[in-house]
């Protein structure tokens, strides 16, 4: 067992270890024919910007196509993408971008503020999608060309989120290609600006993307802007643990997405290195079905909070320490690294017996079975999970126990999940949220936020959220998001457990993979050592 | 012969309506909402409007009551139409054709080493019957059938690809691809026919013309191997087109550990993320697949056994 | 395929005692089969383990104890601990009650169904036996453990519910046995005295068809406990079988999968108790077919 010597090195930042790698000596960076990545699923469905529902869209994205703004990982400013320049009046109701002028899509035509409207216009007719929801979903007005290189795009409201968002998911597909292939673009062909074309699609499976050669525009936030070095990327997805594993260590693979309790073999192991990315989004969160009894009292979610051991569930060999504790409800990429000191102040610490005085002073009495009881009633909690959470809900469970609260715990396949959350089925369930930004909680917790399927209304919490949204300032809005996460941890509207990192693991001689502000990584910079 | 084939194909008819009929019922059964699903293919909530939401429902026809869905699906089925993969969003057939062949040579492999691996054994066993042959290739095969397969699966993967580098852990490609999952989805079927051989074969040995066949003087091998093993091979033939019918389901397990495309895991992937058209597409094609292998089978039969005659 | 009929439409006490002969000489030549009594030997182990469980099971399989996951075998832990630091072999003794309880009880809902189908359909022949004999078709043309991932689907991961859609799936080969078994022994004499005598189509299928049915489903039942056991296992491995906590093999083999590589004992032992419980049950399954099922 090296696992406590293991997790001082993930605790060190991506980018550190990054330069520690590739700083001291200098090797000669050449092409080669075939970076080999495996992720845990390929994602599936479409590769089109209005279309694509699958979070792999995203990572594909980055290699096949361009951003118009680009955020910085490192101290999460807007930095120039396919536009050059660009200004937001003071309302944040306008944008107006420069382009470059030297770009074309792969099939040989060239991008332009013509093709910037095309596809906005597109995504706004769909109304779905994430691509609806980043570029403002009703707040969206319209897009105007302004002449062939400026092109400004207009809100109904303030949508001060924008400029993040064109940097996390707004590619650009070829209007030519779109109109050309009709049904078979974004499944059988994808036209983009990107480093890489895509050669091969297949669904749940892989993709193949092959060099462009004419590619010379490169964003500055990566270390090169031109050709790269691999002439193909293969992306396969392999939903078995073990399976991935193999296929790092049998030579089929030079980068897996791994599993958290696979770190430290891994680690141990001369051959591969590990670099840990924080997830960007919320962190693993119990929530609770505010308008059932008794998880609308208050003390009973708050005893829940004190009896969990968030420190024992990390050690656990689930995350075998490869991960965090959470301290917010949004995790620590979201937050730029850290929470202030309120939040911390504002932890619900693991104390079994603050938990057992709260119980007692809502008058669950601890029963003869080891379970308490009001008025006869046990203190029973249903708690519905998805299958992949199998191992997570299972010393929750046991953690509760110890305190006399029985928690009954219904597995649910994934759809059967969600649609039992929607419906209000259930007394506590746990999940998390993938994306970036402050905002990440608005439409979670919010009074009729589209996914507040908690019954959580609260006016207070809702005057933060509103000001996380259309507050011009950075400032205020970060104060916002503090503010709200403390209210949220002092009402126990849902307890933080866990916040989670993905794991890569790579072959020592792969260098410079990048990750971006949100958390699926490039491949476009990587290079082989020899 | 000719004739029988024919008739046995038109009797199948029936079988496969009810099949898609069982399907069709099961898939409405199945919770969740397919449309919602279409969102929701990464574990996360996403909003969907209204008027998309109807939209889409329109696209499919699911806004219709469930029998009529059904017979507009056999409708288009008939003309040849099997509809489009809600989560994939290209038409069913279209996967289908894609995906097809390397099911087709995982289970054919796996059917071929356990055909070859379960009557040697066999074999093996019964001409040596109660000797140190017998014993040890009885005790493989019993072994063989007791692991669960992912487990066997899961191991050879680390024995032969991890630890020997002999083969690649994952994925599709050459021929060596094939072999650790085809191991893995045949090494139960390779027990089940060694040990039928095994009785088939000594039941044959005892009876009559064996003894005559013997009497003329032919050489004991020969007896055993020609004559024998001909006649009884009859019911393995049998039974290894029921395998068969276990060798694609199971092969949903196979594809899983190995990370292979085929429609195994394509038909979990429909099932679970509620995708009705690509869901009943592939049964629909397994079905039809084990029915036509059994016909062939039982057509086999006369083949092997001059003695069966069919109308 | 099955034995001569020994019964006759009278029931006299000489042939009352003929049967318990031929039991007893069954009962002998079974005993004295080698692979059927070390089959019979282990079961019998497994069912005292499993049923005195409470009693010798060093820990509860349930307590947790995270700080001590994944410790390897030692004098606290024979065989080690689980992720969440439960004892493997208190797991593996009380799921014994688990898996042998899935196994039997898959068989008797997919055997009384399937026989029950299985006789209607050759007694009454003609539409009820076309209706039936599709219906069997349809199911085995339905890849079962596909029928079983949709069975499931539809009524939520849990034990009882992967009981239910291994059954479905096995109810097949039941009827497909019975309804030959009936066919044959229909055309025999003594049926036809009997139906002569006046007995009901129920009292001629249970008193004098079922008695010859039993041989060669018993020994489908036998493998069938087998299958039934490895197939929990498949799906809690595709994430469609037993619910947590419970320390049901399958689902320890399959949860444990993704820790095999750092502690080898947490799939090891759930995978030999399947495997040996697996082997007796078919060298169980082995001898009976000889002693009832002579020919096959």
């Amino acid at each position: 067992m090296r696992t406590h010597r293991a997790i001082k090195p993930l605790l060190r930042t991506i980018v550190v270890s990054a330069l520690l790698i590739t700083g001291g000596t200098s090797i000669a960076q050449e092409e080669y024919d075939l970076l080999r990545v495996v992720l845990n699923n390929a994602g599936t469905g479409n590769l089109d910007v209005v279309t694509a529902r699958h979070t792999k869209a995203t990572l594909y994205a980055r290699m096949f196509g361009d951003f118009l703004v680009n955020i910085d990982p490192n101290d999460l400013t807007v930095q120039p993408g396919l536009a050059t320049e660009w200004t937001v009046n003071d309302d944040a109701t306008v944008y107006t971008f420069t382009l470059r002028q030297d770009v074309t899509f792969h099939d040989g035509t060239p991008f332009s503020a013509e093709a910037v409207k095309f596809n906005f216009d597109r995504i706004a007719e769909a109304k779905a999608g994430a691509g609806y929801a980043a570029l403002g979903a009703a707040r969206y007005a319209d897009t105007t060309v302004l002449d062939e290189f400026t092109v400004q795009v207009t809100f109904h409201e303030t949508y001060v989120q924008f400029l993040n968002q064109l940097g996390l998911r707004l590619w650009f597909d070829s209007p030519t290609a779109v109109a050309q292939h009709g049904e078979d673009y974004g499944t059988l062909v994808v036209v983009s600006t990107g480093p890489y074309k895509v050669v091969e699609w297949v669904a749940n499976d892989h993709v193949l993307l092959e060099r462009n050669e004419d590619y010379t525009w490169g964003p500055d936030i990566y270390k090169i802007q031109g050709l790269p070095y691999a002439r193909q990327i293969e992306i396969r997805g392999i939903r078995e643990f073990a399976t991935r594993r193999a296929a790092l260590e049998s030579g089929q693979a030079d980068i897996v997405m791994i599993g958290e309790s696979d770190v430290a073999g891994l680690e141990a192991d001369p051959r591969f290195r590990v670099e840990l990315e924080p997830k960007a989004g919320t962190v693993r969160q119990l929530q609770f079905n505010l308008r059932r009894a008794p998880i609308d009292d208050l003390n009973v979610r708050l005893a829940i909070a004190h009896a969990i051991d968030r420190e024992g569930l990390v050690a656990a060999p689930r995350y075998s320490g490869a991960a965090n504790v959470a301290i917010g409800i949004l995790g620590r990429k979201n937050m730029g690294g850290d929470f202030p000191q309120a939040v911390h102040d504002a932890q619900l610490h693991y104390d079994p017996e603050r938990a057992a005085e709260l119980l007692e002073a809502s008058g669950w009495i601890m029963g003869s079975s080891g379970i308490r009881e009001k008025d006869g009633e046990p203190l029973t909690i249903e708690m519905i999970f998805p299958s992949a959470a199998l191992s997570e809900v299972q010393p929750i469970q046991a953690m509760l126990s110890e305190v006399g609260i029985d928690v009954d715990l219904v597995e649910l396949q994934t759809q059967a999940w969600f649609d039992a959350e929607e419906a209000g089925n259930f007394d506590m369930t746990i999940g998390s949220n993938s994306g970036t930004g402050l905002n990440l909680m608005n439409r979670i917790y919010q009074s009729g936020g589209t996914n507040n399927w908690w019954g959580l209304s609260d006016a207070t919490l809702d005057g933060y959220f509103d000001t996380i949204e259309s507050a011009l300032t950075a400032e205020e809005r970060y104060q916002a998001a503090v503010d709200a996460q403390v209210h949220m941890l002092e009402n126990a509207y849902a307890v933080p457990l866990v916040d989670v990192f993905y794991p890569f693991a790579m072959r020592n001689e792969v260098n410079d993979v990048f990750y971006p502000a949100f958390s699926w990584p490039s491949f476009y910079q990587v290079w082989i050592s020899n | 012969m000719l004739k029988y084939g024919l008739k046995r194909l038109v009797s199948t008819i029936p079988v496969l309506l009810g099949v898609t009929v069982l399907v069709f019922s099961l898939m409405h059964l199945v919770p969740g909402d397919p449309v919602k699903a279409m969102f929701r293919m990464t574990g996360e909530s996403v909003e969907i409007p209204p008027e998309v939401y109807e939209s889409i429902q329109k696209e499919y026809g699911f806004d219709k009551p469930v029998p009529v869905q059904y017979l507009i699906y056999m409708s288009r089925l008939f003309r040849g139409d099997m509809g489009r993969s809600t989560i994939r969003n290209r038409p069913v057939s279209e996967l289908i054709r894609q995906n097809w062949r390397f099911t087709a040579e995982l289970a054919i492999t796996a059917i071929t080493f356990a055909i070859v691996l379960g009557v040697l054994l066999g074999v093996a066993a019964a001409v040596n019957r109660g000797g140190w042959w017998d014993t040890l290739s009885m005790m493989a095969a019993t072994f063989g059938v007791s692991m669960p397969n992912f487990w066997f699966g899961l191991m050879a993967m680390l024995v032969f690809a991890v630890q020997l580098g002999w083969l690649p852990a994952s994925g599709v490609g050459g021929f060596e691809f094939v072999i650790l999952p085809a191991l893995t989805l045949g090494i139960s079927a390779s027990a089940i026919i060694a040990r039928l051989t095994r009785s088939s074969l000594l039941e044959t040995l005892g009876e009559d013309y064996i003894r005559t066949a013997r009497a003329k003087g032919i050489r004991e091998r020969r007896v055993t191997l020609i004559h024998a093993l001909r006649n009884s091979l009859i019911p393995v033939v049998t039974l290894v087109g029921l395998q068969f019918g276990s060798l694609l389901a199971g092969a949903v397990v196979s594809e899983t550990v190995f990370a292979r495309r085929g429609l195994g895991s394509l038909t979990l992937e429909a099932v679970t993320s509620k995708d009705f058209p690509l869901a009943q597409g592939l049964i629909l094609i397994i079905a039809l697949i084990y029915v036509l292998v059994n016909i062939v089978v039982d057509m086999l039969y006369a083949t092997l056994d001059p003695r069966i005659q069919y109308e | 395929m099955s034995q001569p009929p020994l019964e006759s439409t009278l029931h006299s006490s000489a042939i009352q005692s003929a049967r318990v002969r031929v039991a007893l000489a069954l009962i002998k030549r079974f005993l004295r089969h080698r692979s059927a009594t070390v089959g019979v030997t282990i079961l019998l182990i497994l069912i005292i383990l499993a049923v005195a469980a409470p009693a010798i099971a060093p820990f509860d399989p349930l307590k947790q104890n995270l700080r001590q996951g994944l410790a390897p075998p030692s004098a606290e832990h024979p065989l080690g601990t689980d992720e969440f630091g439960r004892d493997i072999l208190s797991r593996i003794l009380y799921g014994a009650r688990i898996s042998l309880r899935v196994g039997v009880m898959v068989v008797l809902l997919s055997g009384t169904i399937g026989v029950l189908l299985g006789m209607v359909a050759g007694y009454y022949e003609g539409r009820i036996d076309t209706i039936i004999s599709r219906a069997v078709d349809i199911l085995l043309a339905f890849p079962s453990l596909l029928l079983a991932i949709a069975v499931i689907t539809i009524l939520g991961p849990s034990l009882i519910n992967a009981l239910f859609a291994i059954a479905i799936a096995q109810v097949p080969r039941y009827a497909r046995v019975t309804r030959g078994v009936t066919l044959s022994q229909k055309q025999r004499d003594y049926v036809d005295a009997a139906r002569a005598l006046g007995g009901s189509p129920p009292r001629i299928m249970f008193i004098h068809l079922l008695p010859n049915v039993i041989g060669p489903v018993v020994v489908l039942a036998s493998l069938g406990v087998a299958t039934a056991i490895l197939t929990t296992a498949s799906l809690s491995f595709l994430g469609l079988g037993a619910q947590p906590p419970e320390p049901e093999w399958g689902a320890m083999l399959s949860t444990g999968r993704s820790y095999m590589r750092q502690a080898w004992w947490i799939t090891l032992f759930p995978g030999l108790a399947i495997m040996i419980t697996v082997l007796a049950i078919n060298l169980f399954g082995d001898g009976l077919r000889d002693v009832l099922d002579p020919k096959t």
